[in-house]
C-alpha cells in the first residue's frame, strides 16, 4: 500500500512545531512531506497514494494519538487553511478518490510562540512509533 | 447619512474593511477602502546588512515572496555595482514567471471565479471556491493545477515553495539540475492547454456582464508599468512608462532610480496603505493603475506565439481597455505568457550554465531594484553605510499604487449598484471591485513617514495616557 506522510504546522509557535519535529524524526524509507499548512495545491500529489497520514499539532490534553479519518464539509475552511478531513472531501470531489487516512495527533494545551512542552519531544517519538506500527 | 461597513473584504489577499457613505434618499454617495492591518518593514530592517535584504523583504508576504526577493535582489545588484551573469537572470526571470503564474491562478480561480462562474447575486454561502469545486470540479482542477504547477517550479529552483532564499544580490545561489528543467519542461504542454481553456471560458461570459464592465471602476485613469525595449511585456526588466487612457504616451524611458521624479506618494488617514500618484500631475490628476491590465495597455506584443494571439483578440474589445473587469482577461493572459516564457527560457542553450553569480563588495551606498509582480510594480529602495548596513528603505508596492483607483472604483461602483432597497449582490459587486485588482495587502501597508499608531495605556478599564508613535 503506498503511503504518504503529510505533517503540517508552524515550528515557530512551540508546540505547533509537532509536525515538523515528527517529519525530522521519521525514517527516510517513509514517504514524506512537510508543508505549513494543508492547501489545495497539495491535492495533486496526494491524489497518487492509497494512504495518507496527516501529522499535527491539536489543542487539548493526553499523548500523541492515530485515529482514522474520513472525510467531511467544514464551512469555516478558506483556501489558506484545510483540515484533513476537508482536505480528504476535495480529493474525493475533485479526483474522484476515496484515500484511507489518519490523523496523528500530539496534544498540547498551550500554542505559545517559542515555547515547548517538556514531553514535546516524548509525543513526537511517541507518534512516529504509533505511524511506523502502522505502516508496518 | 448613514455608513455601511463591509468587513472584512472577503476573497482577497490580506485585511481590510470598505465605508460606504449612503445618504438620506439610500444613495451611496462616497466608498473607501481601509487598509487596517500593519506591517512596517521599512524600519526595522534598519541596521541590518544588505545582502540579508532580499530575504528580509520578502517576509512580508506569503503570496508573492519571489517579487521581493527579486526588487530586494535587484537593488542589492545596484549597491554592489555589478551585472549579473545572463543564466542567473533568466533562472531570475523563470521563478518570477513561475509565481506570477501561481498567483494569477488564485485569483483568477479560487478567488474571482465564483462571481464569473456563479454569478454576482448567487448565493453568498455558495460564493466560494469550495461551492465552485463541487459544481464545476474540472475547472477548479485546472486552477489547483497551474497554482500548484508554479509552486512546484519555485520550490524546483528554490528548494521551498514559499520564501525560497535562492535568489540573491549578484544572480541566484545555485544552477538549474538537468533533470528538473526536464520535469518542467514535460508538464508545459498540458498547463498552456489549461491557461488556453480557462481563457476561453473567461471569453465565453464576457457578455454576461455589461453592467459590471461599466460600472465596476472603468473610468479614465493614467497607467503605468516596466516595458522591455522593444515595447514588449517585460516582468523583470526595462524602462518605465506611462499612458493615458487613451493609450497616449505620457512619459516613457524612465529610469526606475529616478522614480522620485515621477512618482509623489501621500498617506490618507483612512488607510494605512499609502497612496502613490504621477508626481508631474499632482494627486489630484495623477492616479494610475499598475498590473495586468496596465501591462497590456502599455505592451505593443507579449513576444510568446499564444500570449501574442490573444492579446490582439484582448486589444480588439478597446486598444486601450479602462474597464477594471478586465483586468481578470489580462490576467489570463498573462498565465498563458508566464508558461510559453518559462519554456522559452529553459530552453536557452546556456540555461543549465553555472555561472549564476557574480561577486563583488559594496560599491554603492544607494540603489533602486525594480520589477513587474503579480500585481504591478514593485520598488525597493535601499541606503546603506559604508558597512553596508541598512539606513534607510522604502518600499512602493504594486497593491499601493492601485490604492487611488481602488478607491475611485469602489465609489463608482458603490454609485451604481447601491441604492434604495440594495441586494448583498449590490454588496458584493462593490467587493468585486478589490478583486478586479487583486490587492495584497500584507505586502502593501507600507507607512511614509511617520507611523501612525495611537497607544492607549489602560489602568483596569480606563484609559489614563494615549502616545501617538
Amino acid at each position: 500500500m503506498t503511503t504518504l506522510i503529510i505533517c503540517y504546522g508552524n515550528d515557530l509557535i512551540g508546540n505547533d512545531a509537532f509536525g515538523r519535529a515528527v517529519y525530522e524524526a521519521l525514517p527516510e524509507i517513509h514517504e514524506k512531506i512537510f508543508t505549513v499548512q494543508l492547501l489545495p495545491e497539495l491535492l495533486e500529489k496526494t491524489q497518487n497514494y492509497e494512504r495518507l497520514i496527516f501529522v499535527d499539532a491539536a489543542h487539548g490534553s493526553g499523548d500523541a494519538r492515530l485515529y482514522e479519518i474520513h472525510p467531511s464539509d467544514d464551512d469555516t475552511a478558506d483556501f489558506h487553511h484545510l483540515g484533513a478531513e476537508t482536505f480528504l472531501r476535495l480529493l474525493e470531489t475533485l479526483y474522484a478518490k476515496t484515500t484511507k487516512a489518519y490523523m496523528c495527533a500530539g496534544y498540547f494545551e498551550e500554542f505559545e510562540v517559542g515555547l515547548r512542552d517538556g514531553d514535546f519531544g516524548e509525543k513526537a517519538g511517541k507518534a512516529v512509533k504509533l505511524i511506523t506500527l502502522l505502516i508496518e | 447619512m448613514k455608513t455601511i461597513t463591509i468587513d472584512p473584504v472577503t476573497r482577497i489577499e490580506g485585511h481590510a474593511k470598505i465605508t460606504i457613505d449612503i445618504d438620506d434618499n439610500g444613495n451611496a454617495v462616497d466608498a473607501k477602502i481601509h487598509v487596517t492591518q500593519f506591517r512596517g518593514f521599512e524600519k526595522f530592517c534598519q541596521g541590518r546588512p544588505f545582502g540579508e535584504m532580499p530575504s528580509l523583504m520578502a517576509r512580508t508576504c506569503g503570496i508573492c515572496p519571489v517579487s521581493h526577493l527579486v526588487s530586494g535582489a535587484k537593488a542589492g545588484d545596484g549597491l554592489l555595482s555589478i551585472k549579473v551573469p545572463k543564466t542567473g537572470a533568466n533562472l531570475r526571470r523563470i521563478m518570477n514567471l513561475a509565481q506570477i503564474m501561481q498567483s494569477h491562478a488564485l485569483n483568477f480561480f479560487h478567488l474571482s471565479s465564483p462571481d464569473i462562474l456563479l454569478g454576482f447575486d448567487s448565493d453568498p454561502k455558495d460564493r466560494n471556491i469550495f461551492y465552485l469545486m463541487s459544481k464545476e470540479p474540472a475547472i477548479a482542477k485546472m486552477g489547483v493545477g497551474l497554482r500548484a504547477f508554479g509552486q512546484h517550479i519555485i520550490e524546483i529552483l528554490g528548494k521551498k515553495r514559499i520564501h525560497p532564499a535562492w535568489i540573491v544580490p549578484g544572480g541566484v545561489n545555485a544552477p538549474l539540475d538537468p533533470a528538473l528543467r526536464e520535469e518542467i519542461l514535460s508538464k508545459i504542454d498540458e498547463k498552456k492547454n489549461d491557461a488556453l481553456a480557462a481563457l476561453e471560458l473567461f471569453k465565453s461570459k464576457i457578455s454576461l456582464f455589461p453592467k459590471e464592465i461599466a460600472a465596476l471602476a472603468n473610468f479614465d485613469t493614467l497607467f503605468m508599468s516596466m516595458v522591455g525595449k522593444d515595447g514588449e511585456l517585460d516582468h523583470y526588466d526595462g524602462k518605465i512608462k506611462f499612458i493615458d487612457a487613451k493609450g497616449n504616451t505620457i512619459a516613457e524611458n524612465l529610469e526606475p532610480a529616478d522614480y522620485q521624479s515621477y512618482i509623489g506618494e501621500r498617506v490618507e488617514d483612512f488607510s494605512f496603505m499609502k497612496s502613490p500618484y504621477y508626481l508631474p500631475f499632482g494627486p489630484e490628476k495623477g492616479m494610475y493603475r499598475v498590473g495586468p491590465l496596465a501591462r497590456l495597455n502599455i505592451a505593443k506584443k507579449c513576444g510568446t506565439p499564444l500570449a501574442d494571439k490573444e492579446l490582439g483578440i484582448f486589444k480588439s474589445y478597446a486598444p486601450t481597455q479602462n474597464a477594471s473587469f478586465f483586468y481578470h482577461y489580462a490576467r489570463l493572459i498573462e498565465v498563458l505568457y508566464c508558461i510559453e516564457k518559462i519554456e522559452e527560457l529553459l530552453n536557452e542553450p546556456d540555461i543549465l550554465s553555472d555561472h549564476v553569480r557574480a561577486v563583488a563588495k559594496l560599491n554603492e551606498f544607494e540603489a533602486v531594484g525594480m520589477s513587474e509582480a503579480p500585481r504591478g510594480t514593485l520598488l525597493h529602495h535601499y541606503k546603506t553605510d559604508r558597512n553596508g548596513l541598512i539606513e534607510y528603505a522604502n518600499l512602493i508596492i504594486a497593491t499601493g499604487h492601485n490604492n487611488l483607483a481602488m478607491n475611485a472604483g469602489i465609489t463608482q461602483a458603490a454609485k451604481e449598484f447601491v441604492r434604495g432597497d440594495y441586494g448583498q449582490g449590490a454588496l458584493n459587486r462593490v467587493e468585486a471591485v478589490i478583486r478586479a485588482f487583486d490587492p495584497c495587502l500584507s505586502c502593501a501597508t507600507h507607512a511614509q513617514g511617520k507611523m501612525g499608531f495611537e497607544v492607549a495605556f489602560r489602568r483596569g478599564g480606563d484609559i489614563v495616557d494615549k502616545k501617538f508613535i
